[in-house]
């Protein structure tokens, strides 16, 4: 243990310091569900809020009168499940093989990855490429270009070096498994750390993702939650067809709504956080050592 | 990068050029390597080197109905064009500008977080402090841009209600060209300090306790071990994280500017990024945007490669 510091004092500054510093990072999240639910005229007189005040579900009413946050959250439960499940097949396989001590060509391979990371064609070719797939406006366009990260590939091949002993290899090879045996009854039961880590990582990142699917939808029914999100809470071009029989305090009631989307948006990880923030950090560790 | 030796298996040796070994090879394992292979080098081929390929419309005028092949050559017209328009000037300011200040404050903060942090006793406090920090990062940018127009609203906004409330006049912060820069950087520092220093943070407790009980000996105060054992402790990290960043000077993301930008604020917005999206996807300037794009792609990879090579000769770390 470091030796910390005895006085009293100066600890106690150090605490509230560093517990102000923390509460900023959340209390915009805590705003924001307090507000959704409290009255939006009392909202917009009293700027901070420490809990709901004038408790009421009016905005929620209005949110859920249009099933368009519906149609998004069931949409990015599909991109999320189906994307991340194709990450992980494509993702464990591909740095199995790149860890694997008698794969050749590896060094040839890595280095062409490691280019990608230097180079791209970028947004205007990638989006003709997609056109030329004939995968605009399916849903394969927001998951078959991110079917693969770099990183993750790379945290993969690390973790995969790092944790399956050669011994256990030959053992395996002694005992006549095939690669195919090998990898699956013995180097999956071993992965689950990594599994979590990349579950975590590729779903956060479908569940987030945006520009995707900007460039590549058109068709409304396609679009995920955050392209809606866009749509009420910058563009404000579905707030009519909410509030059409709302007449007064129309600017307090829109930015209520607001807050209620942005709370339905952000409520399944606040709560999924506590649990499973731990690998998030093992992921950033397992890169870390890597470089 | 290649860290693997070998030892194990039935590894490379001297006859592996021998003809018929490959096919040995193969058999034994290549085969079903190569397999588990294959879907990654499918993915890097299709979406990565397929559109590196296809970046030669930006020397063509590119037709979709003549296809990238036989469209015609026109060199670098597009990127001259790009070079004497209006924009290029203010594109390139705004994007370096934008990266330059979110480094300046950004990079800075979560070293310092990490810092007291570590000053700080009491296990669990800490952790509970650090996995706070972090929320904000997995929010998506839509939400972030979201929280920004609520809380910044002009007519119902919490933050114009205190601006009002002493007096002043209701500012629309987002249609503001002077306050973008601003309001990008702060939101960045926010939603990236809690996440940006998990790398300190780890740093910081493998710093050898010895180091600091031998400073209590001798009598060394608290920042003093802050100043001389901390800090140098993380310095290699730091170092690398630095040159890491300053290659990517060049490079904004989209999205944040994307959401958060208008038509008003593209004086001090608008960025290479997202006047690519706006010529490519919505003016269908396919050829032009390219062309642009692939600029910026350019300086990137000049900017990226010359700091990662100093990188490795000053701290052996590099991307790879």
């Amino acid at each position: 243990m470091i030796p910390y510091g005895k006085d009293r004092v100066a600890n106690g500054i150090l605490a509230a310091v560093l517990g102000l510093m923390a509460l900023a990072m959340v209390y915009p999240f805590l705003y924001v569900m307090f507000a959704s639910v409290s009255d939006p005229l009392v909202v917009a007189r009293s700027p901070l809020l420490f809990w709901p005040k004038k408790p009421t579900l009016t905005s929620f009413r209005y949110l859920f009168s249009v099933n368009l946050v519906w149609i998004g959250y069931f949409n990015t439960l599909v991109y999320a499940v189906s994307g991340t499940a194709l990450n992980l097949v494509v993702t464990m396989l591909g740095g199995y093989s790149l860890a694997h001590p008698d794969f050749r060509g590896k060094r040839i391979f890595l280095f062409l990855i490691v280019i990608t990371m230097y180079f791209s064609g970028g947004m205007i070719p990638l989006f003709l490429v997609v056109k030329a797939l004939g995968l605009l406006d399916r849903r394969l366009a927001v998951i078959l270009p991110v079917a693969v990260s770099t990183w993750n590939l790379f945290i993969t091949r690390s973790y995969i070096e790092a944790n399956i002993p050669g011994e256990l290899r030959d053992a395996a090879e002694v005992d006549g498994a095939s690669e195919l045996t090998f990898f699956l009854r013995i180097v999956l039961p071993l992965s689950q750390a990594i599994l979590a880590v990349l579950i975590l990582f590729y779903a956060t990142g479908h569940w987030n993702s945006f520009f995707d699917a900007l460039l590549f939808l058109r068709d409304r029914k396609l679009y995920p939650l955050q392209v809606y999100l866009r749509e009420l809470l910058i563009m404000e071009t579905q707030m009519d067809a909410m509030l059409n029989d709302a007449v007064s305090d129309r600017a307090f009631l829109v930015l209520t709504l607001k807050y209620s989307i942005m709370v339905v948006a952000i409520l399944p990880l606040l709560v999924a956080f506590p649990f499973v923030q731990r690998y998030f950090v093992k992921g950033v560790m397992i890169g870390a050592l890597k470089g | 990068m290649e860290t693997t030796g070998g030892k194990t298996g039935s590894g490379r040796t001297a006859a592996a050029h021998r003809p018929g070994e490959f096919r040995r090879y193969l058999k034994r394992r290549g085969f079903l390597l190569y397999l588990f292979f294959l879907p990654v080098a499918l993915y890097y081929l299709v979406f990565h080197y397929v559109p590196m390929y296809g970046v030669i419309i930006a020397f063509k005028d590119f037709s979709p109905f003549l296809g990238i092949l036989r469209s015609p050559w026109v060199g670098f017209e597009h990127f001259l064009t790009f070079f004497r328009s209006i924009y290029f000037f203010r594109l390139l300011r705004n994007t370096f500008l934008i990266s330059f200040y979110s480094l300046l404050f950004g990079f800075p903060v979560p070293i310092l977080f990490a810092l007291l942090l570590n000053e700080l006793p009491g296990r669990r406090l800490r952790s509970i402090i650090q996995s706070l920090t972090y929320v904000p990062h997995f929010v998506s940018t839509v939400v972030v841009a979201g929280l920004l127009y609520t809380f910044l609203s002009p007519s119902a906004g919490f933050v114009n209600a205190i601006v009002t409330g002493l007096g002043g006049k209701a500012v629309d912060f987002l249609r503001e060209p002077a306050w973008f820069r601003f309001l990008y950087v702060l939101s960045g520092v926010w939603q990236q300090m809690g996440w940006g220093s998990i790398i300190y943070v780890a740093g910081l407790s493998a710093i050898d306790v010895q180091l600091y009980e031998a400073a209590d000996m001798d009598g060394a105060g608290r920042l003093r071990k802050m100043w001389s054992i901390s800090l140098p402790g993380i310095l290699p990290t730091i170092v690398t994280m630095l040159l890491l960043n300053l290659g990517r000077l060049m490079t904004v993301g989209f999205e944040k500017v994307f959401l958060l930008y208008n038509s008003a604020t593209y004086e001090t917005a608008d960025v290479i990024s997202t006047y690519v999206y706006r010529s490519g996807i919505m003016e269908q300037q396919y050829s032009f945007a390219a062309a642009v794009g692939l600029f910026n792609s350019v300086v990137t990879l000049v900017l990226l490669t010359g700091f990662n090579w100093i990188s490795r000769r000053m701290s052996e770390f590099s991307l790879w």
